[in-house]
Order: structure tokens, then C-alpha cells, then sequence
């Protein structure tokens, strides 16, 4: 029983992993931007959240939507200011990290200078108070909510990537910026609003987060990222469909760690990654696409 | 100077302090076939770069059609009418070959006749729904060469389509190319393969440590003094 209890609260956290980690996986599968502000994204997101529902009454499952454009525009303008010291760089990913890393440590700060250095979470009753039942088990309702909210997300950015002009500009670049320009492609645009993608769908999930993690602090970015970069490297970094496979594995390594020798759970989802890193370099749904 | 559909002048590009170009000129006509030739690393691919707006020139000027595109982005280029191919062609490989074709059409080119012609001008038709990564490499090389027709250039620059194909495939490529260039495209050609230079370019020009030493006929530069120490090392 407890087995299966594992197996249904490992799939439904790892689709939250998912909808997690993609924003990371899109914005590094275009430009090779590795951006280690990730998870104060998320942080931002989960503090707007917390605001909208208690200043203005307005339910997490709206905010996920709600938090979206403000950070669209905030991705695009970031990347059209970062975009030309990165273009003429050497070694553009060394020189994200260290970009990125600054604009996490300034996230960090500002938010911290603001709302002070507390956790704040957000009540399970702002969505859903009752447990859900299932295979005889019951599971918090906010569980299976955060769950089936991250599908249709996910969703929404397979659908921009394969469905649209523009997405299929940005897998142009994704496969080969060179080759996408000589297309007719204007990259950098295109980068730019992919950028903004990323950081939209990455706010969002920021909004429900609180619910997952047992609230929202100004430190929990660092974490978030590294959780996050777990996901894609399991699943396959650059391969967007692969962020889904990469966060259900982490998901139920996570829970049946915690099941079966609790003391390791904090260990083995990064053991995991490293077996991926030694056996599978490419990722579980790898390509070439990592060479790249 | 009118007439030119490209003029290259004075080109220079440093990397690092060496001179991969070091003042290159290049002309070449509506409807002509031109040959660039040189031995490896005299800067022929440098030149297709800088030409197609992945590198900017250090110093010099180049015009398309009379106007300056010297510090135009590439996708702008691509607008206006310059495209090349690719060494190593890198298509969408889970995108069909159609699918290729109309992403180059929808982005770079919107003219119909080129999006109707180009599977046909590149012997592509019958692979039409196959996806891009299941071809073999001779027809990933049209490929790329019908993804650039696709936007309808005015200039295109076709750099080693011929290394690796089999004679057969080389003479075909050869009538491609010649029916492009009959539609009006000016070509330049960088090639190794010589003879598959002298059966297609009316004129060649030939690239040393990033400067034209010759330019005429290639049955003329063969014979030069300067081209044949380039080549044989002397």
C-alpha cells in the first residue's frame, strides 16, 4: 500500500518537477544561457502569489496565469541587455553563469530588503482544503490540483514549440542558430522572446510552488535551480519533451527514497543524476542535442 | 562598377590577430558562375561567412544590388537577397523536408514560385514527406541548397556542395546549378573539385592567405606561376 502510495505522490510532484524545470531547459535549449536565476523566478513568482492572495483575494490557480506576462516582458528585456555581451563572448554559457549568478545573488537581496527574510506559505484552502482518495489512499487535494494544473502548462509550451511560427523559429535556433539566420530567422528577437517564454512559464510555476514545497522564502532559489537542472540533465538537457520524462524520474526517486530509507532521500535524486551523467550522458530521452 | 549583383571590396577579418582575410575583392554578375578556389584555410569559407553576415568584416565594404549590406544582421541579408549553403548542412531533423523548406519560405522568402520550384529545381519532390535526419548526406546537401532557394536570392554562395558526391551526382548537381544561375542567381561556387569548376564557371578566383592572386579562366590558372606554387607548396 505504501508502495503505491509512493508510486501516485512520486508521478504527481514529478509532474510539478516538470512544469518546474521547463522554463530552465527552454531557455538553455536556445541560447545555451544557463540561467542560475531560475529559481528566484520561482521565489518571485511564489511571493506574487502569496501577495495577490492576500491583498487582493485572487486564488493561486489564477495567479498562474495572471504572473505570466509581467515576467514575459521581464525575460525579454533582460535578454535584449545581456544578448550583446554574450553574443561577443568567448565562452558564452561560462559567461551566463556568472551573469546569472549575480542577477539570482540580486534577486535574492532585493526581495529579502523588501519582505523581510521569512517563509510565508499559502493555505491548501485557497485551493482545494479536502484529501483526494485514490487506489484507497488519500492525498492532499492540493497534490493532484498543482499536478493537473502543470499538464496543461507543459502543455501550452509544447504547443507554442509545434504549433507556431514562432515556435518553430525558436526550434530552428535550438537545433542551429547559424543555420536558422541564414533561414531568415531574426535570432536575437526570437531568442529574446523565447527568454521571456521561459521566465513566464517559470514565474507560473512560482504561483503554486508554495503549495509543493511547504511555502515561499527569499533563499529558496538556489535550491529551486539545482533541483531544476537535476530534472533536465535527467531527462535530457535541450530536449523539451524531455523535461517531463526527467521530472517524473526525479519524482518518484524522490518519494520511494523517502519511503524506503528516508535518511538518503535528500541523497538520491543527485546520485540518480549522476548515474544518468555516467551511463546516459545524453539524458534518458537524449539526442545530440547536449553537443550542440 | 554598375552591373555587379555583388561587389566585395578590401575585405578584412582578423581573428585573433591573424588575417584569415586580408582585403578580398569580388564581383560577380546576374546569372554568373563563379568558382572560389584556393588551398585549405586561405580563407574561402571566411569569405562566405562574412559575406552572409556571420562575421563582420574588420574593414572593407560589400554591396548587394548596388546597396551597402556591409553591417547588415544575416537574417536582413537573407531578406535582401544573399543565402549560402552549408559545409555541413544542419536542416531541422525531426521537420520534414517540405516542413524545411516552407520554414526558409515563410521566414526568408515569400515568393511563391520559389516555394513551388524548389523541390523540383533540387531533384527533392519524390522525398517531400520524409523526415529531414532520414536522408542520405548527398540529399541533405539539396536540401540546404533548396532551403536557401526558398528565399529567393539574387546572390548565393554554394560552398563544397560537391565534396564526398559521386561523379553521377556531381554532373547533376552541375545542371542544378547551372539552371539556377540561368534564372538570373549569381553563383559563386567554392570548390576543390576542379574539374567539376571547369564544366560550370565561366571565371574562378583564386584565394591566398586571404587575397585574390588570380582571377580568369581556370584552364589560365592552372597555368600560373602564382596559383601552382599556392597549390603544389613550392
Amino acid at each position: 500500500m505504501l508502495f503505491e502510495y509512493a508510486i501516485v505522490a512520486g508521478v504527481l510532484f514529478g509532474l510539478f518537477y516538470s512544469f518546474l524545470s521547463i522554463g530552465l531547459n527552454l531557455v538553455f535549449g536556445v541560447q545555451r544561457i544557463v540561467n542560475l536565476a531560475h529559481g528566484d523566478v520561482i521565489m518571485i513568482g511564489g511571493f506574487a502569489s502569496w501577495e495577490l492572495y492576500y491583498t487582493y483575494h485572487l486564488s493561486p490557480l489564477i495567479s498562474v496565469l495572471v504572473v505570466i506576462p509581467p515576467a514575459v516582458l521581464a525575460g525579454y528585456v533582460i535578454y535584449r541587455l545581456v544578448a550583446g555581451p554574450l553574443s561577443r563572448a568567448k565562452d558564452p554559457e561560462m559567461l551566463s553563469l556568472i551573469l546569472f549568478f549575480g542577477i539570482s545573488q540580486i534577486l535574492e537581496a532585493i526581495v529579502t530588503i523588501v519582505l523581510g527574510n521569512n517563509q510565508r506559505s499559502l493555505p491548501s484552502g485557497a485551493v482545494i482544503s479536502r484529501p483526494v482518495q485514490f487506489l484507497g489512499q488519500n492525498y492532499p487535494g492540493v497534490w493532484w490540483i498543482v499536478a493537473a494544473t502543470s499538464v496543461p502548462m507543459i502543455g501550452l509550451i509544447l504547443l507554442y514549440l509545434y504549433k507556431t511560427k514562432l515556435g518553430t523559429a525558436t526550434r530552428a535556433i535550438m537545433s542551429d542558430a547559424v543555420e536558422a539566420a541564414a533561414v531568415g530567422i531574426d535570432v536575437r528577437k526570437v531568442s529574446a522572446i523565447t527568454f521571456g517564454v521561459g521566465l513566464g512559464i517559470t514565474a507560473s510555476v512560482g504561483a503554486v510552488a508554495p503549495f509543493m514545497l511547504g511555502g515561499v522564502d527569499p533563499s529558496e532559489g538556489v535550491n529551486l535551480t539545482i533541483l531544476a537542472f537535476a530534472v533536465i540533465v535527467i531527462g535530457s538537457l535541450g530536449n523539451i519533451a524531455g523535461t517531463v520524462v526527467g521530472g517524473v524520474i526525479f519524482g518518484l526517486a524522490l518519494e520511494l527514497t523517502q519511503l524506503y530509507i528516508p535518511s538518503w532521500s535528500s541523497l538520491i535524486p543527485y546520485a540518480l543524476l549522476l548515474l544518468v551523467l555516467i551511463v546516459k550522458p545524453s539524458g534518458v530521452l537524449g539526442r545530440r542535442l547536449r553537443s550542440a | 562598377m554598375a552591373g555587379y549583383m555583388l561587389e566585395v571590396e578590401g575585405v578584412v577579418k582578423s581573428f585573433d590577430g591573424f588575417k584569415a582575410l586580408n582585403g578580398v575583392n569580388l564581383s560577380v554578375e546576374k546569372g554568373e558562375i563563379v568558382g572560389l578556389v584556393g588551398p585549405n584555410g586561405c580563407g574561402k569559407t571566411t569569405l562566405v561567412n562574412v559575406v552572409s553576415g556571420i562575421y563582420r568584416p574588420d574593414m572593407g565594404k560589400i554591396c548587394l544590388d548596388g546597396k551597402d549590406i556591409t553591417h547588415m544582421p544575416t537574417h536582413k541579408r537573407v531578406l535582401h537577397g544573399i543565402n549560402r549553403t552549408f559545409q555541413v548542412p544542419k536542416p531541422l531533423s525531426d521537420m520534414t523536408v517540405e516542413e524545411n523548406i516552407d520554414l526558409a519560405w515563410h521566414f526568408g522568402g515569400k515568393d511563391n514560385l520559389a516555394r513551388s520550384s524548389v523541390l523540383e529545381r533540387t531533384n527533392l519532390s519524390e522525398t517531400k514527406y520524409k523526415v529531414a535526419s532520414m536522408l542520405t548526406a548527398a540529399q541533405q546537401k539539396r536540401l540546404d541548397l533548396a532551403r536557401a532557394l526558398a528565399t529567393n536570392p539574387k546572390v548565393l554562395f554554394v560552398d563544397e556542395l560537391g565534396a564526398g558526391l559521386s561523379p553521377s551526382e556531381l554532373s547533376d548537381i552541375a545542371t542544378m546549378l547551372k539552371e539556377i544561375a540561368d534564372t538570373g542567381v549569381a553563383l559563386v561556387v567554392v570548390e576543390h573539385l576542379l574539374g567539376f569548376l571547369e564544366s560550370l564557371t565561366s571565371r574562378v578566383v583564386v584565394l591566398d592567405a586571404g587575397k585574390e592572386i588570380f582571377e580568369g579562366r581556370l584552364k589560365e590558372a592552372v597555368k600560373d606561376e602564382r596559383v601552382i606554387e599556392v597549390f603544389l607548396g613550392g
